[in-house]
Formats: structure tokens, C-alpha cells, sequence
């Protein structure tokens, strides 16, 4: 296959098409654009209170938000991890699916392992490799959290593309210094500190996976996780 | 009369009869409906997003060029590899030879509607390679061996029993599991194993980033977040369309394709991909590819009337909100583009000859570019069709024949009186002397499904006439029918 001809005749047709009849005006309305920014101005109403919209979001999604502190986060966290063992066991009873024994996912960085230090238990950590696909949850950092929409900005060096989506329950760890009120700033956050450059995936996350292919209705738990939940630390 | 048209025909003819697999897609499109009823309600200015969304589309597609070379330049710097294909046998032939060379044995696929477009699956399969669709309702519609009946909802025309059903006999799901939770647990248990033993991972893209070489990917079931995060290999296939100058640009267009496509403020994952697996990284694959399709989009580029149809951006309002789809439903359509957009974008990718006849399949209501976010003026588009198919004379003679006649007949006052009358008088002699819907029915294409309006005994013009005639105030109190 001749590769460089196609891209070649291609890109002549795209050359001529656009100088036969140059496009007039930019469409029906002007782009307000600062220096590569994208305005959301007068799209959406002013969000007043970051905190109070993102957890009316996170409901609205599915979102678990729990707000921690120093001294309660490993006890919150102890609890999540309880209540999705219970869940995988007697979900095994009904669906003869194997019992999830495996240890929790958890990305390597100095904050998590603090966590799992006030809070013991068996542990895999990101730099020893990928997620099994039998871990009982994947626990990571975020780069972003959008309070427009209830959603959690990762990377793929937040434990890699797989830890987000792979175990039955996400846990992300975000200090609320990272609570952003429009998607527009995250996008700037992660462009400015040259986070987009550097890794190979970015992904928005709103709620845990879902379906609604079969007669409209509402499935959580698709192909990732059946469950998100956010340590939000105040 | 061409294949797609005799296709046509039959299934819209059938389709159009079958009232309970209408009420199921009303059914479906009614949730739809409140649920972007409220997403709207969201926006502070639902109008002014449409617009900048119009004008952002309009820049992207005003330099299509330089934004292309800008994101193969930047992916090429992140490691990953950009094929430009002219048409879907060299999209098809290039992932293709990929999978060879890298030795695949399973593909898994996200859903693409690129991939429909150049026959991807049947290529793959035909090579030896099992090709499996990950998204449950591709997934469901794979199974049956049946197109996606819907760009955004492939299964819509399906009952949850058909689905049991379906499952019982092609996964052996056990009797009794039918609630919508249990069977897409069957589906995840049986596509989880596929996830994790697949070679290559083949998804679209709703959006290229120029300015940053990421392609992006909206999803609500994790399944392209695994199919680009576990295979070793990840292709990309999308139109060269796609392009968007700007990363920030998502900011807009993301809410707004979820509002249109299911009305949820943002779907449940939006991706961003760009290379393989970085040094340092945990995971990911090793090779990434971005094929690039043309396949007749340059063509509707090089039209300055049409060239606003490549700011699509499939998100099927336009599907949903035509009532001729809802009649006739997305199989008939016989394309990988149903509904509007479809009527309007294959004849212009695949020809007039074979195709012109979908730009027919409209009322020319003008539901579908009041709903579309990017403001398409699809009606319009489907009325420049038609002109171009008419000038092209690629009507039947009998339409041409019966639209001369009318034209004869209508520009005239008195002959269109004459032939007015003439016609009433046929109609109520047929309608005495012929059972309606039998074979000798002269309007038995319409008889046979439904009744013919009785003719009136005068025209307007007459009762008109009439009408004035008579003293003033009876005319107001007057029996108006």
C-alpha cells in the first residue's frame, strides 16, 4: 500500500477544495476566543458554592462523596472496602461468580500510602505492576475535580489507564484544593502544568460505568466499575 | 431503480405497518426525550452553545488541513502512528495488515460507527480473526447478526425479552435471568474474559484534538476505556472530520454532545488518548495507531453548500426527532448513517445513483435541524438533494411525467380548476365502482395500508365563491366545514 500518495492526494484534495471556495465568515456566531481559550461565558448559569454543586452532581451521578479529614479518612476508607466485600460475596452466592479475596489496587504515591498505612490491609501498589482484573477496588489520585458536572479528571499516571475502570470499585483520594468549578479550568489545570504533554490518557469520569442499551433503562455497572466513590479531603 | 432503493421499499414498507416495533423505539425515545428536555434545561443558553458549537466546527472545517497535519504531527511526537486512507478498502487493508503483522488472534472492538462505514468486523472475521463489538447494545446486535439499528442506540428496536432470549440461546444464559441488570452482568462476564485475552483494541472517535494530538472518546460503559487500556495494540478509525482545533474546545462540546446524544450532563467517560504506553507508565499498549478516513468526505468539502454537513457530530438528535425514522425505523435505511443526517450524507459519500432515493425519506418538517447542536440545516440539505437529483434526471419517468402534468395543470387558473374537478369526479367513481385497496385500486400503494380521505363535493374555490355570494354575516355564522 502506497501510504504517502493517499495522505499526499488527500490533503491536495482538502488544499484545492478549500482555495476553490474559500469559507466565508467563521459560521453564524463569532468564537469568543482569549489567546486559545474557549469561552463558556453566558452558556452556563454561575455556579456559587464549588462544594455544594459538586456534591448535588455527584448524587445526581451515582457518585459516593465522603468528606474526610486527617483523622477520619482510614476509617472511611476501611468502611467503603467492607461494604464492597459484602456486596462481591453475596453477589457470588446468586451469580456462581468468584469470590474477589484479591488485595486493592493502589496507585504509588506518597498521599495513598499514608492512607494505607492508617489503614492496613493487603495491597498491590501501581509500581509493581498493572491491575489483576480480580482486585477488589482500584484506589488513585485525580488531577481535577469539576464541580459543573460532579466528575473526576484522572491520567493515565494516576496507577495507570486500567486502575480506573477495571476493579468493581474506584476510589479516588483528591485533596479539595483540586475542586475546580467548570471544565474549562480543569482542561487549563492539566494543560498549564504540562500534565496533557506528559502522559498518554486523560479521562472525565462522571459516575460509575453504565448502561442503558436495554429498553432505556438504567444499569450501573456495565464494562468498569459498579461504583465510584470520592475521599474528598477538606 | 437501484438495490439500496428495492431494499428500501420493502423494509420501510414493512416497517412503517409494524405497529408494536414502532411503540417500542416511541417508547425508548420518550425517556430520551425528558432526559434532554432536562439536560437543556441545564444550559443557561442552550442557543448560543449551539452556535459557538456551529462556528467552532465551522473553523475546524475552514482549515481541515492544517488541523490534520497539526494532530498527526503532534501524535507522531507522543509515539503513535497516523494513516491517511483515501477509502474504506485502504482503512480496512491497513488494520488489517496490522493485525497480521502483530499476530492477533482476538480484536476487540468500542463502538465506531467508521468501523460499520468500511465493513471493518467482516474483514477482520474473513482473516480469521474473531472481532468482538464490546458495547452492549453492538454487542446484542452482533449476536442477531443485524446492523445497529440506531447510531447511538444500536438495540433500540429490541425488547428486553427478544434479549433474554437471545442470550439463552447464544451464551447460555440460564431461564429466568431477564431484568436489565442481569443481563448485562451475563454480558460483562462473558465480554470481561474477551477484554482481558484480546490482542488489539479498535475504537472511533467522537473528536481529534489538533493542538494537542489526543483523540477523543465519549463512552458511558468503560468498555473503550478497556479496549484502550488492555489490548497491546490500539487503533483509532475515525473521519478526517473529527478535527478540533483546540483540547479546550471539549469544555463545550463535550456537554453538549452528551445533552444531545442522551441528555445526561456529561457522559460517564470522556477520554483522551494519544500515543501508547509512555516510559514510567503503568500500562496501556505498545503500538497506537490513528487511521484517518476520506471515503468521499473531501468531496463534500469541495461543495460550499454542503460543506457544513461535515460538522456532525453524531449524536443521532436528529434521528430521534424525525418522524419518519420513527416510522419507518433505522434497518431501512439499508446504511451506517440512518435518519436524517444519513438521508443527507450518503448520497453525497456513496452517489445519487445508488443513494439519492434516502433524501426522499423526509416530511421536510424541520425537526431535525432544530435539534441539531451544531445547527446542520439538514431539511435544507435534503431539499438540494432532491434539486440536484431532479436536474440530474434521476427520477423515475413517471414522477417526471406526473410532476409535469401537475405543473401543467397548476399554472393555469382554469385548467386547475378543470383538472380539480376531474379529479373529485375519478375519485368518487373509483371509490363506487372499485373496492378500495383491490388491484385495481389506482391508488392502491396508499389504499392497501389506509383509507383514502373521501374527495369533497367542491372545491375551495367553489365554496369560496359560494360563500361570498350570500349577504355578509351569514358568511361568518355560515356552516364552514
Amino acid at each position: 500500500m502506497d501510504t504517502e500518495s493517499s495522505r499526499k492526494r488527500i490533503l491536495d484534495r482538502m488544499r484545492h477544495a478549500l482555495a476553490a471556495h474559500p469559507p466565508q465568515g467563521q459560521g453564524s456566531a463569532a468564537i469568543p476566543d482569549r489567546g486559545g481559550r474557549v469561552s463558556v461565558d453566558g452558556i452556563f448559569a454561575p455556579i456559587e458554592d464549588s462544594l455544594a454543586r459538586f456534591r448535588a452532581e455527584c448524587e445526581a451521578n451515582h457518585t459516593q462523596l465522603h468528606l474526610v479529614t486527617a483523622e477520619s479518612e482510614a476509617d472511611c476508607l476501611r468502611k467503603l472496602l467492607r461494604s464492597e466485600q459484602i456486596e462481591l460475596e453475596s453477589r457470588a452466592g446468586s451469580e456462581k461468580s468468584r469470590v474477589f479475596v484479591e488485595p486493592i489496587f493502589v496507585q504509588d504515591a506518597p498521599e495513598l500510602r499514608r492512607l494505607i498505612e492508617a489503614a492496613p490491609m493487603p495491597v498491590r501498589w501501581s509500581s509493581d505492576g498493572p491491575p489483576a482484573g480480580t482486585d477488589l477496588a482500584g484506589i488513585t489520585l485525580a488531577e481535577a475535580l469539576v464541580a459543573r458536572t460532579g466528575s473526576v479528571l484522572i491520567s493515565s499516571l494516576n496507577g495507570g489507564r486500567a486502575a480506573s475502570v477495571l476493579p468493581p470499585l474506584h476510589i479516588v483520594y483528591a485533596p479539595i484544593s483540586q475542586l475546580v468549578k467548570e471544565l474549562v479550568e480543569a482542561i487549563e489545570r492539566v494543560q498549564a502544568s504540562g500534565r496533557v504533554r506528559d502522559v498518554s490518557m486523560l479521562s472525565l469520569i462522571a459516575g460509575p460505568s453504565r448502561t442503558s442499551d436495554i429498553e432505556k433503562m438504567l444499569v450501573l455497572g456495565a464494562h468498569g466499575p459498579r461504583r465510584l466513590a470520592i475521599l474528598l479531603r477538606l | 431503480m437501484s438495490q439500496a432503493e428495492r431494499i428500501f421499499d420493502r423494509v420501510a414498507s414493512q416497517a412503517a405497518r409494524d405497529l408494536p416495533q414502532q411503540q417500542i423505539v416511541r417508547n425508548s425515545l420518550a425517556t430520551y426525550d425528558r432526559a434532554v428536555g432536562a439536560g437543556k434545561d441545564r444550559f443557561a443558553d442552550w442557543q448560543e452553545a449551539r452556535a459557538r458549537c456551529h462556528a467552532i466546527k465551522a473553523e475546524a472545517v475552514a482549515h481541515l488541513d492544517t488541523y490534520l497535519l497539526q494532530f498527526e504531527e503532534r501524535v507522531k511526537a507522543r509515539g503513535g502512528h497516523v494513516f491517511w486512507a483515501e477509502t474504506a478498502d485502504e482503512a480496512r487493508d491497513y488494520i488489517l495488515d496490522l493485525a497480521r503483522r502483530r499476530g492477533a488472534r482476538l480484536a476487540i472492538k468500542s463502538k465506531s460507527m467508521v468501523s460499520e462505514e468500511v465493513r471493518l468486523t467482516a474483514a477482520l472475521e474473513g482473516a480469521g480473526i474473531e472481532t468482538v463489538e464490546t458495547d452492549l447494545g453492538e454487542f446484542i446486535v452482533q449476536l442477531r447478526r443485524e446492523p445497529p439499528y440506531h447510531i447511538v442506540t444500536p438495540a433500540m428496536h429490541l425488547r428486553r425479552a427478544q434479549i433474554a432470549e437471545l442470550f439463552r440461546q447464544k451464551l447460555n444464559v440460564p431461564l429466568g435471568a431477564e431484568t436489565a441488570e442481569e443481563l448485562a452482568g451475563a454480558a460483562r462476564a462473558v465480554l470481561r474474559e474477551k477484554f482481558l485475552s484480546a490482542d488489539m483494541g479498535i475504537t472511533g472517535a467522537n473528536f481529534l484534538i489538533a493542538d494537542q494530538g489526543l483523540a477523543a472518546i465519549t463512552e458511558n460503559e468503560g468498555n473503550a476505556r478497556l479496549t484502550s487500556s488492555l489490548p497491546r495494540v490500539h487503533v483509532v478509525l475515525t473521519g478526517i472530520e473529527k478535527v478540533l482545533p483546540r483540547l479546550a474546545d471539549l469544555a463545550l462540546f463535550w456537554p453538549v454532545l452528551s445533552t444531545a446524544g442522551t441528555g445526561q450532563a456529561i457522559t460517564c467517560y470522556n477520554s483522551l488518548i494519544g500515543g501508547p504506553r509512555r516510559p514510567g507508565e503503568v500500562d496501556g499498549p505498545d503500538e497506537f495507531h490513528v487511521v484517518l478516513l476520506d471515503n468521499g468526505r473531501t468531496a463534500v468539502l469541495a461543495d460550499p453548500e454542503r460543506r457544513e454537513v461535515l460538522h456532525c457530530i453524531r449524536c443521532g438528535a436528529c434521528l430521534n426527532a424525525c418522524p419518519v425514522f420513527h416510522t419507518i425505523g433505522g434497518h431501512a435505511y439499508g446504511t451506517t448513517y440512518p435518519g436524517p443526517i444519513g438521508a443527507v450524507l450518503v448520497p453525497l459519500l456513496r452517489g445519487f445513483e445508488a443513494f439519492g432515493h434516502l433524501s426522499y425519506a423526509s416530511s421536510l418538517c424541520g425537526a431535525c435541524a432544530e435539534v441539531c447542536p451544531v445547527e446542520i440545516d439538514l431539511h435544507h440539505h435534503l431539499i438540494r438533494n432532491r434539486r440536484d437529483i431532479a436536474s440530474k434526471q434521476l427520477r423515475p419517468s413517471r414522477e417526471r411525467r406526473g410532476l409535469g402534468l401537475w405543473r401543467w395543470a397548476a399554472t393555469d387558473v382554469r385548467r386547475f380548476e378543470r383538472a380539480g374537478n376531474l379529479l373529485r369526479r375519478l375519485m368518487r367513481f373509483k371509490s363506487a365502482a372499485v373496492p378500495e385497496g383491490g388491484p385495481l385500486d389506482p391508488f392502491r400503494p396508499w389504499t392497501r395500508h389506509r383509507a383514502l380521505p373521501a374527495a369533497p363535493a367542491e372545491s375551495f374555490r367553489q365554496w369560496w365563491r359560494r360563500e361570498r355570494a350570500q349577504p355578509a354575516g351569514r358568511a361568518e355564522k355560515g356552516a364552514r366545514r
